[in-house]
């Protein structure tokens, strides 16, 4: 029988990386136990076989893009790179969430990188403020974005877009549960902005819930003033859809943490076909917590 | 010295200080750099040579793309991160091929091991290497990420912390389980463990 405590040192050792006094008596353990010695003699071949794989090659020459090395997209660019003719905007569903102090100020985010798609530049952020409501410290009902039909007419949705935020909280590392395949980094090397959903494949109408987090040693709260739900380009369901989803408002540095819970739900197209794919973009501007307006695009298959 | 050996030998900090200024052919020496690592690393995390090939040339081109707003980081490190990322992309968006890992999509046979060696000892390393390409595709996907990158690339536990965004100790605590989950598929393989066939 192997001890749990022992074994739990087995990979530790294997990479040197026990204490002179740890190893010692590790070794004095495992020569008095057959069982431990055993496991990590079996523990040792497989690693070493595993390490042993040589190099493979790269199969044929790698193509680089046109040009000399730069960002290739800044999110002032973003709704142009969207194309014109596959923006559909739904009405959002947003419920209530946290509202710190101050959250109804931060919640009017300027539109003012967005202005150049704006179709009704006078919208209201008042009608998106209203929903939230609740009491510092909880996420009390998430925000939910639902997408019609792709034959919903396109409301003027920029607007909407500028004045909605994604807020992420906090650098403990809990924000996200282990074992979330579908997990994507915005790295400017200084910060990392990160998104995540339990899973890659969502059946038509069901829920993505997406969690996020920061690390940076400075930033305890990043406020992202758009993230857009976009469909796929081959749109298999009769349109591709450009959905601004709506988010948690931003909140004081520190004053919410998330810890361990989605920041936003977003609903599948029930119009969508197996196979296509939707990305979930959340701007990133400059200034909150990255050094650089970008932003981060996490992707969702339809199965 | 002409000037692409000067360039070819600069250190990584040098080159992406030279990309930064937009020079598109201090780029090219961190491909030559990585790009088999990288290529490793892509084939242990998909099993599909095609698909490994397809995450090396995505993650070159995202990086051509933001490799100069990189601060902080080293750039192997963050190489592989954007891997990391396209391998879950890449090989998640697509259906499974069925394809003889071993070959490319012009059957040329890529990972073989030591051309020197006998036909039966080179079949013997062909077993090995099915079995542990099994073992590690059976992997819970962030485990496979841990040892792969751990045991194959040999990355630091810094490098893979940087590389992850997780903590040092999260670190740790993968490489553990995944060498144990790794070491627990590979158990009834005689062809890591020959002394399980023989007890037979």
């Amino acid at each position: 029988m192997v001890s749990g405590h022992v074994e739990a040192l087995f990979s530790a050792a294997y990479d040197g990386e026990l204490s002179p006094d740890a190893r010692g008596a590790f070794d004095r353990h495992l020569a008095e136990c057959s069982g431990c010695a055993a496991a990590f003699a079996e523990l040792t071949t497989a690693v070493d076989a595993l390490r042993e794989q040589p190099t493979a090659r790269m199969p044929h020459p790698v193509r680089l893009p046109e040009g000399s090395p730069v960002p290739e997209r800044r999110w002032f660019g973003l709704p142009a790179l969207l194309p014109r003719g596959r923006r559909l905007v739904a009405g959002l569903t947003a419920a209530g969430v946290v509202a710190a102090a101050g959250v109804a100020a931060a919640l009017v985010i300027s539109g003012g990188s967005l202005a150049r798609d704006t179709t009704q530049s006078a919208a209201s952020s008042g009608s998106l403020a209203g929903p939230y409501s609740g009491s510092a410290g909880n996420v009390s009902v998430l925000p939910q974005v639902s997408v019609p039909s792709a034959n919903s007419a396109p409301p003027a949705h920029s607007a909407l877009c500028a004045s909605q935020t994604l807020g992420i909280s906090a650098t403990s590392a809990d924000q996200i549960p282990d074992g979330f395949n579908n997990r994507v980094t915005q790295d400017d090397g200084i910060t990392d902005v990160i998104l995540a959903a339990p899973s890659f494949d969502y059946t038509p109408g069901e829920t993505v819930d997406v969690y996020a987090r920061i690390i940076d040693d400075a930033t305890e709260a990043v406020s992202l003033p758009c993230t857009l739900l976009v469909g796929p380009e081959a749109a298999g369901s009769g349109a591709a859809l450009t959905v601004p989803a709506t988010a948690a408002p931003a909140t004081p540095a520190g004053a919410l943490t998330y810890g361990g819970q989605p920041v936003l739900e977003v609903v599948v197209p029930g119009a969508a076909v197996a196979g296509e794919t939707y990305q979930i973009v959340a701007e990133v501007p400059a200034g909150a917590g990255q050094t650089q307006a970008t932003e981060v695009t996490l992707s969702i298959q339809v199965t | 010295m002409p000037i692409c050996a000067y360039v070819g030998e600069m250190d990584d900090e040098a080159l992406l200080d030279r990309c930064r200024r937009g020079d598109r052919d201090a780029f090219t020496p961190l491909v030559h750099r990585y790009q088999d690592e990288l290529y490793t690393m892509a084939l242990r995390l998909t099993g599909n040579p095609a698909d490994a090939a397809d995450v090396v040339q995505e993650t070159f081109t995202r990086a051509f793309r933001s490799l100069p707003r990189l601060r902080g980081a080293t750039v192997r490190a963050w190489l592989f991160r954007v891997a990391v990322n396209c391998s879950h992309d890449i090989h998640r968006q697509r259906s499974r091929r069925p394809a003889d890992p071993l070959e490319d999509a012009e059957g040329r046979v890529l990972d073989l091991p030591d051309p020197g060696l006998g036909p039966e000892a080179t079949a013997i390393q062909r077993e090995r290497a099915d079995a542990v390409r099994v073992a590690l595709l059976a992997l819970p996907h962030d485990f496979r990420v841990a040892v792969v990158l751990r045991d194959v690339n040999q990355l630091s536990y810094e490098e893979m912390a940087e590389a992850l965004s997780v903590p040092l100790g999260t670190v740790k605590s993968r490489i553990s389980r995944a060498r144990g989950l790794l070491a627990a598929a590979l158990r009834q393989s005689s062809a890591i463990f020959p002394r399980a066939e023989e007890a037979w």
